[in-house]
């Protein structure tokens, strides 16, 4: 029933695909999160979190070949949320560790809560939505999907290599600029 | 190994003993290189930042339709059962119009057709192709929610006026009359080929809405420069005068 969507496809934090494995999860999820004492709101709450998770763990390269089906790692955060979420409620009263969560063991070396950027980090950011679409989609293959300079040229229909490096370093120097004249 | 490939396995944590002293080699012989590993750090986070921001917003979107209103929620039940009686008298006055309304619009309404960007039919599911091909494609196949986001995305990140006709084309097949009357009017400031088409969808989200008054207007427009669909926006005018 689940969509097959590969390590690279997910990298890529593209909306279609996200929605897809949001609809196609998302009944399977709320039923098991009914099991606890929490409100319908907290629990879209805490399925879109573990989706967001998701793609931050796998877009760092946390996931190099999957252990289990994607639905089973959306669970296995998605019960560590809720957790958290009865915990910070006091329902339970001891700390859960991640080992107490089925399934969560492929998931030790993950970073299960959001991070937060730093100050620099913010600035980056704010630049990086200002800059063309072209720009945005180079840094984004390669410094978030990993993919190497003849990647690039193959798939933006560059003219060779060296274009796609000088496009890159252009898009650099903008973002630098951004950066330097906002601050 | 390349320094780009060194830099990428840095930053996904997943550099071999050997390439960190590689690492630590390109380092030594190139001091800007430490700067630029920094930078990439910064950068791959903002960007991850970024894409979740999208997809927040994304969820947000796909659970709106099912969102509890600001009437059911706040208002209390007294208030709304009252609401609720004054509704149906309305109804029952209204009844005949509101149903010629109804059928007016489903005999003379279509998603307009795409003519931007030619589909492949054939293709199960568009792989590595732009986002504006997938746009279309989820909207020729009649998927218009996947569609109504590829559009919304578009249409924020482009500004191209024709993303936000097609957006509207996708809420007014969805039912979301009042956000599509919205969209169609704000496409009205644009300029571009759409504009007379859009104006024949305006006037069916008013007879969609029953504002009749709002409706007859826009068809007389219509008919006066005989524009797009002014034969049938006659007949349609036609019909709701006489009714």
């Amino acid at each position: 029933m689940n969509t097959n969507f590969s390590i690279e496809d997910l990298r890529t934090g593209n909306n279609r695909i996200y929605s897809l494995l949001y609809k196609e999860n998302k009944e399977a999820f709320y039923s098991y999160a009914r099991k606890f004492t929490i409100s319908e709101e907290e629990i879209e709450e805490v399925y879109q979190d573990a989706l967001v998770v998701f793609y931050e763990n796998i877009a760092e390269g946390r996931l190099t070949s999957f252990e289990s089906s994607i639905k089973t790692y959306l669970f296995s955060i998605g019960k560590y949320k809720i957790y958290e979420l009865l915990r910070r409620k006091k329902k339970i009263v001891s700390t859960i560790t991640l080992e107490q969560v089925e399934n969560i063991e492929n998931l030790t070396h993950w970073n299960l809560e959001e991070n937060v950027l730093d100050e620099q980090q913010e600035k980056v950011k704010t630049a990086f939505k200002n800059l063309g679409k072209r720009c945005q989609r180079i840094l984004e293959l390669f410094y978030t999907e990993n993919k190497s300079i003849k990647e690039i040229m193959h798939l933006e229909n560059y003219e060779n290599e060296n274009t796609v490096k000088a496009q890159k370093s252009r898009c650099m120097k903008s973002l630098r600029e951004m950066i330097t004249n906002k601050s | 190994m390349n320094k780009e490939q060194l830099l990428q396995k840095y930053l996904d944590h997943s550099l071999t003993e050997e390439e960190k002293v590689m690492l630590e080699k390109e380092i030594k012989e190139n001091p800007d290189f430490q700067r630029e590993l920094e930078e990439a750090f910064d950068v791959r986070k903002a960007i991850i930042a970024h894409k979740k921001e999208q997809l927040k917003t994304t969820f947000k979107t796909l659970e709106q339709p099912k969102k509890p209103t600001f009437i059911t929620k706040f208002i209390p039940y007294g208030v709304a059962a009252s609401i609720f009686i004054s509704i149906l008298i309305v109804a029952y006055f209204l009844t005949n119009s509101t149903f010629s309304n109804e059928a007016l619009f489903s005999e003379n309404f279509e998603p307009y057709r795409n003519i931007i960007t030619p589909i492949e039919r054939s293709e199960a599911r568009p792989h590595n192709k732009s986002e504006e091909y997938v746009a279309f494609y989820e909207y020729e196949t009649g998927n218009y929610e996947t569609a109504l986001l590829e559009f919304t995305h578009l249409y924020e990140s482009e500004k191209k006026s024709y993303y936000l006709f097609y957006k509207a084309n996708c809420e007014l097949q969805l039912d979301k009359i009042d956000l599509a009357i919205d969209s169609f009017l704000a496409h009205q400031k644009s300029n571009d080929t759409f504009k007379e088409k859009g104006k024949w969808y305006l006037a069916l989200a008013y007879l969609k809405t029953n504002d009749r008054a709002k409706c007859k207007i826009i068809l007389k427009e219509i008919i006066q420069h005989k524009s797009y669909n002014y034969v049938k926006a006659k007949n349609i005018l036609e019909r709701i005068t006489a009714n």
